[in-house]
């Protein structure tokens, strides 16, 4: 027992964090990555890929929630760190390493099941119900996780969430059946159209007038290289995006985030590292993290050595003709268009790599709004989508947006 | 024949191992049941859906010119002995199917995005 | 010279295959630690990092999602690592392959291409949009790839006069097949990072779709989805080295170690330059794959032809 718990404290010593920072947390994030970057820590890709889940700062009430449905995604042995403050992170990560070290399986008692009856009750239209839903599994959860987390063989059957679902699929059959069931042919259905609490994907027409299932997804608020709190409700067709709007949860909660005052040199090569990152350049992504934390210090020598990593940094995204031919034509944004060429996604990196060389101030501005950024996200495959996402400074408190119940 | 059979039962041994380590080591035995990952927020239909790849058009295209290598793996052995002659058959053959490229590279159909 | 004789008749059919797994263990665990290095900018402490992943991932709890397509999904992510190992069957190590037959190259292609339904079904399996998009841009970035792959393997069978790994192998005792035929060796390096889905080529799991067919996978799972792709990775550059560097041929050393050397000097050369590339998304690669690289094959192929029929590749 002993050996094998000496094995996984040795495994576990370089775990993988996922980390979500509440909004007004920017440069304790940088400090928290400047940190995990030092110690090797890998950042993760989603919950699958997580050992520890790290939250910066104080949540509002929906990113929250978000919170808890990823902690029930993520497999044990896991550890959550709630961090207010960064001084005293060392301690924390190290307490972080000795709990995973030591940690006991936990079969069912935080959330192995956390929102599978929440699933059924959600439904496809409205968005706020979609609140409701996670509000609700997330007390329904914990009880159903009581008693079924154990004994739960497979997915099959799922009857559980059946007095919602049925309630539910009989307000909604109707649609169903009418928009095209057929669709749904070949999976084992219960009434109108569910399969284990969940609705099948809907069908709309594509471009060339054919009629295709149409998948609603949620892009955000919690991805790597994504804007943390930011809410894209997309309608896919294949990986291609037909419809999209973009929120911030928690947008009611006002007061919450001052715009800060950051560094722009530091703040630039932070847009240019979560860029970086979503491009699918990790070494170029490390650079620029590097240079961003560099630029923190206080020493000179320090300082020199940070400029001219930015410096290499900025200029080697900058001259990427690989990077430039990937990006290139995505995401004009018509607020940008003659400023500064085309206002594409590689105009906006080459004018974040001006900044971070420290050559010239003209940060790129925000987009007028949300409305603006999902006009341009529409008719996009998601790779690009999540390009120009990444390339835009979106700022919560300056772009505001209309209330989420306007969009169905 | 049977060398490859051995190595494939050794790997499939190996990978059984594996998960036989996995069940004996892991911190829990049985898998977690959890909602597919959607960033932070939980599904609200199957992504199990009928998928539109847009590319289908090349896929065509490809089957055209994988069909054309089952028979060029055996002219690469006997070139040598069939001499020139199956150089030009085969270029020959070759050039009518880069037609066809041409064509659909100037349908647009390389481009989907 | 002992031309066709294989490693199971030379050593027994057991210890041969046990001899080959461990080289795709160790190749895997090479291309692994030296992929570590580079993302991590340096210290060779890394090199112990992708087993401390291995446990890490051995003692981690395994998931399953919503409604998952279990069978297929288990199987996919099984298929990863046995492809990856059953196309060490026709590599050489010291000179050897663990089997011979007259259609070598055809094994080795016919291996990656099953991945695509492997990979594939990873990404279909756990019922996550991310995972299923990952899945089809594997398939998108195939129809790039495979075409000019093909293209190369027949490029050196058409050099050799055979498919087999050892006639290839003493075709190249006068000259590397990599001089008459750099642009094969450069696609076929190219097309191991795009099969392996690593690199410029890994939009498949590329960390805008939060890790694509590798999201939903925790525990042993996991681990072996990625193991199949490093020994892939690891299987192509000792391929490599056996199709285009002459294998084991070189002076004062012995065989194996040249072999040895090279692949490494492969290996590394292939992260290096791999990871100084951002992510070559699947619908521009495919339409330069279509318009560059298969008519720049075939010329390659022409060439080569030519120059047999010349008498160039005399043996």
């Amino acid at each position: 027992m002993d050996l094998s718990r000496r094995l996984r404290a040795w495994a576990l010593a370089r775990p993988r964090v996922l980390i979500v920072d509440a909004p007004g947390t920017v440069e304790r994030r940088w400090a928290v990555e400047a940190e995990l970057d030092r110690r090797g820590w890998p950042l993760a890709m989603s919950p699958a890929d997580t050992d520890v889940l790290l939250v910066l700062g104080t949540p509002g009430p929906q990113l929250a929630l978000a919170i808890d449905v990823l902690w029930s995604q993520v497999a044990q042995p896991r550890h959550r760190v709630d961090l207010r403050a960064t001084t005293d992170l060392h301690h924390r990560l190290e307490e972080t390493l000795h709990a995973l070290g030591a940690a006991t399986p936990k079969e069912h008692v935080d959330g192995a099941l956390p929102a599978r009856a929440g699933a059924g009750h959600s439904p496809e239209g409205t968005d706020d119900s979609t609140h409701e839903g996670m509000e609700h599994s997330r007390h329904e959860g914990m009880d159903h996780s009581g008693h079924e987390g154990m004994d739960r063989a497979g997915m099959a059957g799922m009857d559980h969430s059946g007095h919602e679902g049925m309630d539910h699929s009989r307000q909604e059959g109707m649609d169903h059946t009418a928009m095209g069931g057929g669709g749904h042919a070949g999976h084992h259905m219960h009434h109108g159209g569910e399969v284990a609490g969940l609705p099948m994907a809907e069908t709309a027409p594509d471009r060339d007038g054919l009629a295709l299932d149409v998948l609603r997804v949620s892009i955000g608020p919690v991805l790597p290289g994504w804007p943390t709190g930011l809410l894209l409700r997309a309608d896919l067709q294949g990986d291609v995006l037909t419809g999209a709007g973009l929120s911030w949860v928690d947008a009611t909660d006002d007061g919450s985030s001052p715009p800060a005052d950051v560094h722009p040199q530091r703040a630039a090569l932070d847009q240019l590292a979560s860029l970086l990152l979503v491009a699918g350049w990790p070494t170029a992504a490390r650079d620029a993290r590097c240079a961003r934390d560099g630029l923190a210090s206080t020493g000179q020598s320090e300082l020199a050595t940070a400029r001219r990593r930015a410096a290499r940094v900025a200029r080697r995204v900058r001259r990427s003709r690989a990077l430039a031919w990937t990006v290139r034509g995505a995401g004009h944004l018509p607020s940008e268009r003659g400023s500064a060429g085309d206002g594409d996604v590689l105009d906006r990196v080459r004018r974040w790599c001006d900044v971070a060389l420290g050559a010239d101030g003209h940060v790129p501005a925000s987009p007028a709004s949300l409305d603006e950024v999902a006009a341009v996200l529409e008719g996009t495959e998601l790779g690009t989508a999540r390009l120009i996402v990444a390339s835009v400074a979106l700022d919560r408190s300056a772009a505001n947006t209309e209330p989420e119940e306007a969009r169905a | 024949m049977l060398a490859v059979l051995s190595l494939f039962a050794l790997v499939g041994a190996l990978v059984a191992t594996l998960y036989g380590a996995s069940s004996l080591m892991a911190i829990a035995r049985r898998a977690t049941d959890v909602m597919p990952f959607e960033s932070g927020m939980l599904p609200q239909q199957h992504a199990a859906s009928r998928y539109h790849a847009r590319w289908y058009a090349i896929t065509i295209l490809f089957l055209a010119f994988d069909m054309e290598m089952i028979f060029m793996y055996p002219w690469a052995v006997v070139l040598a002995d069939m001499g020139v002659g199956a150089v030009v058959e085969m270029f020959g053959f070759l050039a009518v199917l880069l037609v066809g490229v041409v064509y659909v590279w100037r349908e647009g159909a390389l481009r989907w995005t | 010279m002992p031309e066709a004789e294989t490693a199971a008749a030379a050593w027994g059919v057991l210890p041969a295959a046990l001899l080959v797994t461990g080289v795709a263990l160790g190749l895997g665990w090479l291309v692994a630690a030296v992929d570590r290095v580079v993302l991590s900018g340096g210290g060779g402490a890394a090199v112990l990092e992708p087993v401390r992943s291995s446990v890490r991932l051995l003692t981690e709890q395994r998931r399953t999602t919503l409604a998952p397509d279990r069978l297929l999904w288990r199987s996919g992510i099984a298929a990863v690592p046995v492809l990856a190992v059953l196309s060490m069957a026709v590599v050489p190590i010291g000179g050897r392959t663990l089997w011979s037959s007259s259609a070598d190259l055809v094994w080795f292609n016919a291996m990656e291409a099953l991945l695509w339904a492997a990979v594939w079904l990873v990404g279909w399996g756990p019922n996550a949009i991310h995972a299923l998009t990952g899945g089809y841009r594997f398939l998108a970035q195939g129809l790039a790839y495979e075409l000019p792959l093909m293209f190369s393997l027949i490029t050196v069978g058409v050099g050799a006069g055979s498919l087999r790994t050892a006639d290839i192998l003493s075709a190249q005792a006068g000259l590397w097949f990599v001089v008459s035929m750099p642009v094969a060796f450069v696609v076929f390096l190219a097309s191991a990072a795009a099969f392996a889905f690593w690199g410029p080529f890994g939009a498949p799991t590329g960390a805008d779709i939060a890790g694509g067919v590798t999201s939903e996978l925790s525990g042993v799972d996991r681990l072996l989805v990625e193991a199949g792709r490093v020994i892939f990775l690891g299987a192509t550059a000792a391929m490599a080295v056996a199709l285009f560097l002459g294998g084991g041929s070189g002076p004062w050393l012995p065989g194996p170690v040249w072999q040895l050397l090279k692949t490494v000097a492969v290996v590394v050369a292939l992260v290096w330059a791999g990871r100084r590339l951002p992510v070559l998304r699947p619908d521009r690669v495919v339409e330069v794959a279509w318009t560059v690289l298969i008519p720049v094959t075939l010329v390659q192929a022409l060439v080569v032809a030519v120059l047999l029929l010349s008498g160039f590749y005399a043996v």
